[in-house]
């Protein structure tokens, strides 16, 4: 079963329905009816793999409960753990065992399986955000198995997550509250907007760019400019709208999840930028790996040693950048394990780092020039260079080689020949002009919907507004849309990414 | 609050529907020129819909459209007929048209084109598509699409079009927004009239033995309809159209097995390429596309031929009632109209 497929949404539909219908006790247990169903028609592999981790995950949890006590306090994870007491929290060890564990499972099933185990990659993060919240004593460790299988395998968040923890979606998974007016409304026209964003959009810049792509010896210049704008373009639309379904699915069913994109191309700045794109992905790493290593005491050692060496201006960063870099880095290896995942980790972590650096002596340079700063420029100037590095940055999915990618976009600024083939109209034998000018149409009426949405709290606010975007978002989806016999309209870029 | 909700979810539920039948209308491919072929499934509904009954449906791939003409078969002998035939039509498809059409009316006999019946393969998707895009919804069409589609196809889209022609939105033309509500009519009782001549290029080659039996599968479904016509109380005859070309060889041992389950099932079967010289059939000025399908004038000659059997060897009746009479007229008229144009 694919995310877009009318197997897909009749799975909703009819999930939605018996949910509706049942009494609340027994909601629950049609949601895990429901994902469970959906694993095995996914693949028997799919459903073997998450019922193990699964599992295996339930039961560390209650041994590390077990281990401290009930009601363990938090302490921060450096070191030695140690309770009110002083003494070592007994757990440590059991939760660093089963958390490397997990993660080598992970690896091996993804490296070396034949079969993909769909929903791994995220899944296997939701676990050890778990055992790392029981550990910490932030949650209580689930006991009914059921629950916390639920939890693991609930289905929206099979393909494309979000990242959840535990504590965000519990109350609501097991609730079981019947959904309202505004739950269904806004579910629906959350979906029918995704699928919009992924037919129209995306699947249609798929074949040209990847024309541009499979030849940098033809396609070069100017092509690999229109390559890193329309690439970011397909990338946001392919994940921003499979992330749509997602979430508008469980609305449907009354379960908020968080979101994972903000408007991100109204960034200023890279930082900010990877705050509002694949947003649970970036906490997760933030509230998982980049503070428990910052606060780390073999990490503040490192801190006091450079400090004495380098000076404290130079001290005080040395660590912090050692720990954005690898945080930086375990994100380019959760994408995949190639080496441009890896170059693309260190690049945008390089990046951050520099744009942080950067962020006063820019501001000193606008502060020096308030009219242009006021009048919007600086907007308009910060936005297009964080599209730009960003987009550089991403052509390393497309290469998939640091050396080729630095290499093409070097043709940018040299390759005129291109420019003059380009615009003389050859790239019109990629794109035709009504699918290119249907990319753009529907470019614009996406902002138009995005200033709607900004305008309502929720759409049942203007119910008569929102069912007739429902309508015709799926009719334009249905109409415009790239998909059919010989393109595979469920193939989401962003899947390519990590091993399930 | 909620009756409200319920209101907007009805309406644009049924403004949905209503826009989605529309767009399905407007990309579909009117086959008003080019592959007429694309009409002939569709045509049948406008008979059964005028409550038009028949003595004879013939069924089956393009050597049953290409063959039998109806209005000279009532001209002749007064026997109606209407002929239910598509390209590369299976032996499946024909199963389910047949069953369809018996829900509509009980013809005295249903004549088989036998030529699917040595098909191993199932047919490519744009011949399903000329064959199931014309079927009305329904479980029949649901079972044919089931039975016919292959892995990259999509069930739904036979049902909801638009997930099929979609892409056609930048080449709509004025024929597609004329023909939008109504098709234009292409055949005449399913019959398509071509009236070219074009003689075969190659001598006549040794044909060798057959290369494969007949598919198991395939004599499967003619067990199925044998079945259903026996259910119906309708005879079933069985009948190979006089062309054998190199494209489409018809060999000794297809014809032996058809016989044989023919005699086992008590049915009859001709093959009329063995009857070719009575019938009087001349590839040089009877095929319009080297030898592979009759032209009007080969059909003209094979139509009376075996009429003439119908009439004789399993008594169809004619049928000169008023209103047959001034209906069929017009049926004949215009095909005569076309003919000689």
């Amino acid at each position: 079963m694919q995310l877009i497929s009318v197997r897909f949404f009749i799975w909703i539909a009819l999930t939605l329905v018996i949910y509706r219908v049942v009494p609340e006790k027994y909601r629950f247990a049609v949601l895990l009816c429901s994902s469970i169903a959906f694993y095995l028609l996914v693949g028997i592999f799919s459903l073997f793999v998450i019922l193990i981790f699964t599992l295996s995950s339930y039961l560390l949890a209650l041994l590390i409960e077990r281990q401290d006590g009930q009601g363990s306090i938090f302490s921060s994870l450096e070191g030695q753990k140690r309770n009110r007491s002083g003494k070592t929290k007994k757990s440590y060890p059991i939760t660093v065992l089963g958390v490397f564990l997990l993660i080598s499972c992970w690896i091996i099933i993804r490296e070396l399986s034949p079969y993909s185990a769909v929903g791994m990659s995220f899944y296997s993060l939701r676990i050890i955000s778990y055992l790392i919240d029981v550990y910490r004593g932030k949650i209580r460790a689930q006991r009914n198995l059921q629950k916390y299988l639920l939890f693991t395998s609930f289905f929206p968040l099979a393909f494309l997550g979000p990242v959840v923890s535990y504590g965000e979606v519990a109350e609501s998974l097991f609730k079981g509250a019947k959904p309202s007016y505004d739950d269904t409304l806004s579910g629906a026209y959350r979906i029918s907007l995704g699928v919009f964003k992924k037919v129209v959009i995306a699947n249609a810049l798929s074949t040209p760019l990847s024309l541009i792509a499979v030849e940098p010896q033809r396609y070069f210049g100017a092509y690999t400019l229109f390559l890193l704008i329309f690439y970011t373009v397909e990338i946001y639309c392919d994940f921003s709208g499979g992330i749509d379904i997602c979430l508008g699915a469980s609305r449907m069913l009354g379960i908020d999840l968080p979101e994972n994109f903000k408007r991100p191309f109204a960034s200023e700045n890279v930082r900010e930028f990877w705050n509002r794109w694949h947003i649970t992905l970036g906490e997760w790493f933030e509230h998982y790996v980049f503070y428990p290593l910052s606060f780390s005491k073999p990490m503040q050692k490192v801190s006091r040693l450079c400090r004495r060496r380098f000076g404290s201006r130079v001290g005080k960063r040395l660590p912090l950048y050692a720990a954005t870099l690898f945080t930086w880095l375990l994100t380019g290896l959760w994408h995949g394990s190639e080496g441009h995942f890896v170059a693309w980790g260190l690049v945008n972590g390089l990046i951050v780092l520099v744009s942080q650096e950067l962020s006063r002596p820019t501001a000193k340079f606008w502060d020096k020039h308030p009219r242009a700063r006021d009048s919007g420029l600086r907007t308009v100037f910060s936005r297009v260079c964080v599209y730009v590095l960003i987009g550089a940055v991403r052509l390393l999915d497309v290469y998939r080689s640091a050396p080729l990618t630095a290499k093409m976009l070097l043709s940018v600024f040299y390759r005129f020949d291109s420019y003059v083939e380009l615009f003389s109209g050859s790239i019109f034998d990629l794109i035709s002009h009504e699918t290119l000018a249907v990319v753009i149409a529907s470019l614009v009426i996406l902002y138009f919907l995005e200033l709607f949405g900004r305008s309502v709290v929720s759409p049942s606010q203007k119910p008569i507004a929102a069912s007739f975007f429902i309508v015709s978002l799926t009719l334009c989806a249905m109409l415009f849309g790239t998909y059919g016999i010989g393109f595979d309209a469920s193939d989401f870029i962003y899947s390519h990414f990590n091993g399930g | 609050m909620k009756i409200k909700a319920i209101l907007m979810f009805l309406i644009s539920i049924s403004l949905f529907l209503i826009a989605l039948s529309l767009l399905s209308s407007l990309v579909e491919p009117k086959y008003a020129s080019g592959s007429r072929e694309g009409n002939l499934i569709a045509e049948y509904y406008r008979e059964s819909d005028s409550k038009s009954l028949h003595d004879v449906i013939f069924v089956g791939d393009c050597e049953a459209y290409s063959t039998f003409v109806p209005p000279l078969l009532w001209e002749r002998y007064g026997i109606t007929s209407f002929v239910r035939g598509s390209p590369s039509q299976t032996i499946a498809q024909s199963y389910t048209l047949i069953t369809e059409t018996l829900q509509y009316e009980t013809p005295k006999a249903i004549v088989l084109s036998v030529y699917a019946l040595c098909r191993e393969e199932g047919a490519r998707e744009a011949y399903n598509r000329i064959t199931l895009d014309g079927m009305r919804p329904s479980l029949h069409k649901l079972r044919a699409v089931f039975s016919s589609i292959g892995e990259e196809e999509s069930a739904i889209s036979y049902f909801v079009p638009l997930l099929r022609y979609h892409s056609r939105w930048n080449e709509l033309s004025a024929e597609d927004f004329k023909y939008l509500f109504k098709r234009p009519q292409v055949s005449h009782n399913g019959y398509l009239l071509e009236k070219e001549i074009e003689a075969p290029e190659n001598v006549e080659c040794e044909k060798g033995e057959a290369p494969h039996d007949l598919p198991r599968e395939n004599l499967d479904y003619l067990d199925r309809i044998i079945k259903e016509c026996k259910k119906s109380g309708v005879e079933l005859i069985l009948v190979k159209a006089p062309v054998d070309s190199w494209l489409y060889p018809w060999y000794e041992e297809w014809d032996r097995e058809i016989n044989g389950w023919a005699e086992m099932n008590g049915v009859k079967y001709y093959d009329l390429i063995i009857h070719k010289g009575q019938i009087g059939i001349d590839m040089r000025c009877d095929s319009y596309d080297g030898g592979l399908h009759l032209n009007v004038f080969g059909a003209e000659k094979t139509t009376v031929y075996f009429g003439e059997m119908l009439q004789k060897e399993h008594n169809i009746a004619p049928h000169h009632g008023e209103k047959t009479v001034s209906r069929w007229k017009e049926k004949l008229d215009k095909y005569y109209k076309e003919r000689n144009e």
